[in-house]
């Protein structure tokens, strides 16, 4: 009796007790998030009420949200943004990731020491240049100069990743495939990628993410404001001159955020085995 | 024909051969596409940036080249110094925080309890949604007059009187740590918990006959197999966080005065607002000849091991 | 165009949290529709039918933005040239700017931020014609819309408003320590601020890193005691002076002595909170907390004032951020573009967009300082004469790039603000100088 009481408290101490603290570091910006955004403008200024609970909800800023600005558009760009270039960064970093793990030839190690590198290029001031290219190929102010340029920064971190994954993988299992007739891409296709899948997502799910948040190039490449994505259009549009309209922001950032978040939770098994299933070891 | 001759013909085929072999060529292809969007869109832009940082570029007007005249320069600027000091306190204390957090935190995650998957996918919100909204968040929970955080110390008596959290500078600093901390455990958390994952069990059941207490397991068997992992992520945070804008732009500006100037803050006033951007491309770029040295000799290293 | 984008948005409204079948459903006609539409922009964009952009700040006011937009469509219509307006909130105005001058490309018309004609001057085109024919029409520029926009006697950009910044303040609280209306001169502000201080109504002047509110609490403040950072030629550093360390020693002691701590961190928004929250007495801003006030606390609409900032022993300064309105010259619609803005600056429209200000904006163009606007409510009017005291920073040197550096580096309100946190005069002054020397010798 006494010592599954003392297993008890070492539990609590030992996993509930830091894990709630954590829990509450990581959610509590997301509490107030979306308490700010359900409280009325003069609740919310005031400085004598209680500011950890809601005494009149409201809607209202939602309701502004929804009906005075195009949020929903800026959901759908962001999505087909991240979407598109989760895919193309995914089928190039499998390509070249593929290449490196498993064909010989001179320069492959190379390759991927240089791609590494690219992530030392401050993009603070890259856009510059970037922009140029950019408005060379005729994409200023479209989504698509997005999807082709968030790749660039998306595919080192596939292809390292895959790269580890592909080792990871017996390569017998293929030979023995291509002693059968199997073409290399049959055998990449048929074999390989299977069993690579958890990896595959992840590094998805990685560029997704990366997507879903950038800013610079966002704000640099897309003017119009039906064009933006989430993360550049709700600080750009809903911040006006000297003030935050804060309700109406904390709203727009639930609304930025929700979506991510349900995403994510499909694939959370994936994302876990993704990582654990040798992505990291190999580097 | 010399039988010498013969040799070097075989050789020259030898050597045609490597690249000539279907294998070469399919991995050749097979790295294009990733190749050229690389070179097009990342090598000559930043091709593009370096030479600027050469120039006494202004915005619109070309510059004169200058060598590394921008460089030297900023060594002198005591401005420059105090960012550049400003960085390293910014980038080592995030990361080393992010590191030991992340390390306890999977600890906790590895283990047995109900509704673990969805705990692990709550511990990822920060990291997963989007900078520029959550930053704000912060924002206002730092507000000098409404800040939630003061309300709450204060009300359960932690403080006496509200932290000026962003208008002071030493709270300023703490307050981007804070945030950079916050974002970026998860990433941490996750990548550390994957790699506690692929430990086999078999090394602890071996450590626990030798009779070994849990630190000892820790430090002698978990730790070393994962420094590959952290290696890794140290590596990719130190980067990310040395390049780190958004949070410091939103939150502080670079203020109190300079407290929290760092980098890419600094790199963006000079090049953006002040219009110096053959400046503003030496500072972004100063530490790059630096981490490029650091990220080969880790690679080395870590291709050894 | 604009209707489509907004059908969805109506529905939505209709039924805020619509069954998650319409909203796919609706996310897939978006989707669609997107698709259609940027094919419909390129190919317009490929005839070459004319259309002006124009990218701008949000304005605080949201409604002075809708009379923009309403103007705009009202002149497609009527003049069969597209505009469109683009907003974009002011801090991240210079990325855009920046990016647009060095890639030749984005929009036709941009905002520029006060010294902006000067810094990008390069790259904007010449309206000097039609400053000048607007100057004709509606009795000459002011001063300060000839300072910004006229760069070595060309017209760069057609100076468009100001944004009075005034000192704001709480008429009752001032009252109950015996005041009936704002002090005049800087010592009795002192005097003045240490008694609402000592009844819990502390004052706050900005001096956190945001563009806005610091630099305009601080120039006019230094300029007022005789200090200036240059001489006149635009290269000699004049900071260190007598005069400036009056300036330093009269904020570290109103700081110390009639202020809330908080104002290091306060950003451009920061002030207008705590004004409304009824936590500062006094501070300087432009109309915007007197404006919000009707929303979020209208029992302050009562007791809230304007007055000019006071006067030092050189006289009595301002300095207010002025917009003005520039045509790049990579611009294909350069013509459809200046016609536009003169359109668009002319009586008719601009009082319109004055007016629903209430004192956020004034014009440039003296004939805009007898607007009715300014009779509709006397405590913004004195508003209208804010135009006459503001100068540029760089003064009494006319704007210049390093003038520019200076402030986004924050040179003068880390002066100060190092003071507020203890530093001896000498030696803040002596930081300053230095920064200054560094940054003018780039010139």
């Amino acid at each position: 009796m006494k010592r599954k009481r003392v297993r008890v408290i070492k539990r609590i101490l030992g996993l509930y007790l830091p894990l709630a603290a954590f829990l509450f570091f990581a959610l509590f910006p997301f509490y107030w998030m979306a308490i700010s955004s359900f409280k009325t403008n003069p609740e919310l200024y005031n400085l004598r009420m209680n500011r950890l609970v809601i005494k009149t909800p409201t809607l209202e800023q939602y309701r502004e949200l929804f009906e005075k600005t195009e949020i929903l558009k800026w959901l759908f760009n962001s999505f087909f943004v991240s979407f598109m270039t989760a895919i193309i960064s995914m089928v190039l970093g499998i390509l070249a990731g593929y290449a490196i793990a498993r064909l010989n030839f001179p320069g492959a190690k190379g390759f991927g020491v240089a791609t590494f590198i690219t992530y030392l290029v401050p993009t603070t001031l890259l856009f510059i240049p970037l922009a140029k290219v950019v408005q060379s190929l005729g994409l200023s102010n479209s989504i698509w100069s997005l999807i082709v340029t968030y790749p660039t920064f998306l595919i080192p971190f596939c292809t390292w990743m895959l790269i580890a994954y592909f080792k990871s993988i017996p390569r017998s299992i293929e030979e023995c495939a291509m002693v059968d007739g199997c073409t290399r891409l049959r055998a990449l296709i048929q074999i390989v990628l299977p069993m690579a899948i958890p990896g595959i997502i992840f590094s998805g799910m990685f560029s997704f993410t990366l997507s879903w948040n950038e800013f610079v190039y966002a704000l640099t490449f897309i003017s119009s404001t039906a064009n933006k994505t989430i993360s550049v259009a709700v600080p750009t549009t809903l911040i006006r001159g000297d003030a935050y309209f804060w309700g109406e922001l904390m709203a727009a950032s639930l609304v930025g955020s929700v979506p991510v978040a349900l995403f994510y939770s499909f694939f959370m098994d994936y994302f876990i085995s993704g990582m654990t299933a040798g992505a990291l070891k190999g580097v | 024909m010399t039988s010498s001759a013969a040799q070097d013909r075989d050789a020259v085929r030898v050597w045609l051969r490597r690249f000539v072999k279907p294998e070469a060529l399919t991995g050749y292809f097979m790295i294009s596409p990733a190749l050229f969007l690389i070179l097009v869109l990342l090598a000559y832009p930043f091709g593009l940036a370096v030479s600027i940082s050469l120039t006494d570029r202004i915005l619109g007007v070309p510059g004169k080249f200058l060598g590394l005249t921008n460089f030297l320069k900023l060594l002198q600027d005591p401005l420059f110094l105090e960012t550049a000091r400003n960085s390293l306190v910014y980038t080592v204390s995030t990361v080393s925080l992010k590191l030991l957090l992340g390390l306890i935190l999977a600890q906790l995650l590895n283990q047995e309890f109900r509704y673990r998957n969805v705990v692990r996918g709550l511990i990822l919100l920060p990291w997963i949604v989007p900078t520029s909204l959550s930053v704000l968040t912060w924002l206002w929970m730092f507000d000098s007059l409404f800040s939630v955080i003061n309300y709450m110390l204060l009300g359960l008596g932690i403080i006496s009187r509200k932290i000026n959290w962003l208008g002071d500078t030493f709270w300023a600093m703490v307050s981007v740590v804070i945030v950079n901390t916050w974002r970026g455990l998860p990433f941490f958390a996750v990548s550390i918990l994957a790699g506690l994952m692929t430990i086999p069990d078999a090394l602890y059941e071996a450590a626990e006959i030798d009779g070994a207490r849990w630190h000892r397991k820790y430090w002698h068997v978990t730790l070393p197999l994962l420094q590959p992992i952290i290696a890794v992520v140290v590596l990719f945070s130190t980067i990310w966080t040395f390049a780190d804008f958004q949070i410091v732009y939103i939150l502080t500006h670079g203020g109190p005065i300079n407290a929290t100037q760092i980098f890419s803050t600094m790199a963006y006033d000079v090049a953006m607002v002040a219009g110096r951007i053959g400046e503003g491309a030496a500072i972004s770029l100063f530490l790059f000849p630096i981490l490029l040295i650091v990220i080969v000799c880790m690679l080395r290293y870590l291709r050894r091991e | 165009m604009q209707k489509k984008s907004k059908d969805p948005g109506k529905r939505s409204a209709s039924k805020p949290f619509g069954r998650p079948m319409s909203r796919r459903k609706f996310l897939v006609t978006t989707a669609g529709a997107a698709t259609a539409l940027s094919l419909g922009t390129f190919l317009r964009s490929g005839l070459g039918a004319t259309q002006v952009n124009i990218l701008t700040w949000s304005n605080t006011l949201k409604a002075m933005d809708d009379v923009l937009r309403e103007q705009a469509e009202k002149y497609s219509k009527e003049k069969g040239v597209e505009v469109k307006f683009e907003f974009i909130n002011q801090t991240d105005l210079p990325t855009k700017t920046a990016a647009a001058v060095e890639t030749g490309a984005g929009p036709d018309i941009i905002t520029l931020w006060s010294d902006g004609p000067h810094l990008h001057a390069q790259a904007l085109d010449d309206v000097s014609d039609i400053c000048k024919s607007l100057g004709d029409k509606l009795k000459g520029w002011t001063n300060i819309g000839q300072d910004i926009s006229n760069v070595g006697g060309t017209w760069r950009s057609v100076p468009w408003g100001i944004i009075p910044i005034a000192i704001t303040y709480r008429t009752d609280w001032l009252k109950e320590v015996g005041y009936d209306k704002f002090p005049d001169t800087y010592d009795e502000m002192l005097v003045m601020g240490k008694k609402l201080n000592k009844k819990g109504y502390p004052m706050g002047f900005a001096l956190g890193r945001s563009i806005g509110d610091g630099n305009q609490s601080h120039y006019p403040m230094l300029w007022a005691f005789g200090g200036k950072e240059c001489e006149k030629d635009g290269k000699t550093v004049a900071i260190n002076s007598a005069e400036t360390a009056k300036a330093v020693d009269y904020r570290r002691e109103l700081h110390q002595e009639a202020e809330t701590p908080d104002v290091l961190s306060w950003d451009d928004s920061s002030n207008n909170r705590a004004f409304l929250a009824e936590a500062v007495s006094v501070t300087g801003n432009a109309a915007s907390i007197y404006w919000a006030a009707k929303e979020n606390a209208p029992h302050l609409r009562e007791v809230i004032n304007h007055a000019l900032w006071p006067q030092g022993s050189a006289g009595r300064f301002g300095y207010s951020t002025a917009i003005s309105l520039g045509v790049f010259k990579f611009s294909k619609a350069k013509k459809e573009a200046k016609e536009f803005i003169e359109w668009l600056l002319s009586p008719e429209q601009y009082s319109a967009w004055m007016g629903i200000g209430e004192g956020m904006m004034a014009g440039l163009l003296n004939y805009y300082e007898d607007d009715p606007v300014w009779e509709k409510d006397p405590k913004v009017e004195i508003m209208r004469s804010i135009p006459k005291y503001v100068r540029m920073p760089g003064y009494p040197a006319p704007p210049s790039r390093p003038a520019a550096e200076a402030m986004v580096k924050f040179v003068l309100v880390n002066m100060f603000a190092r003071a507020c946190k203890g530093m001896s005069t000498e030696e803040t002054i002596a930081i300053a100088e230095r920064e200054l020397k560094d940054i003018y010798a780039k010139a």
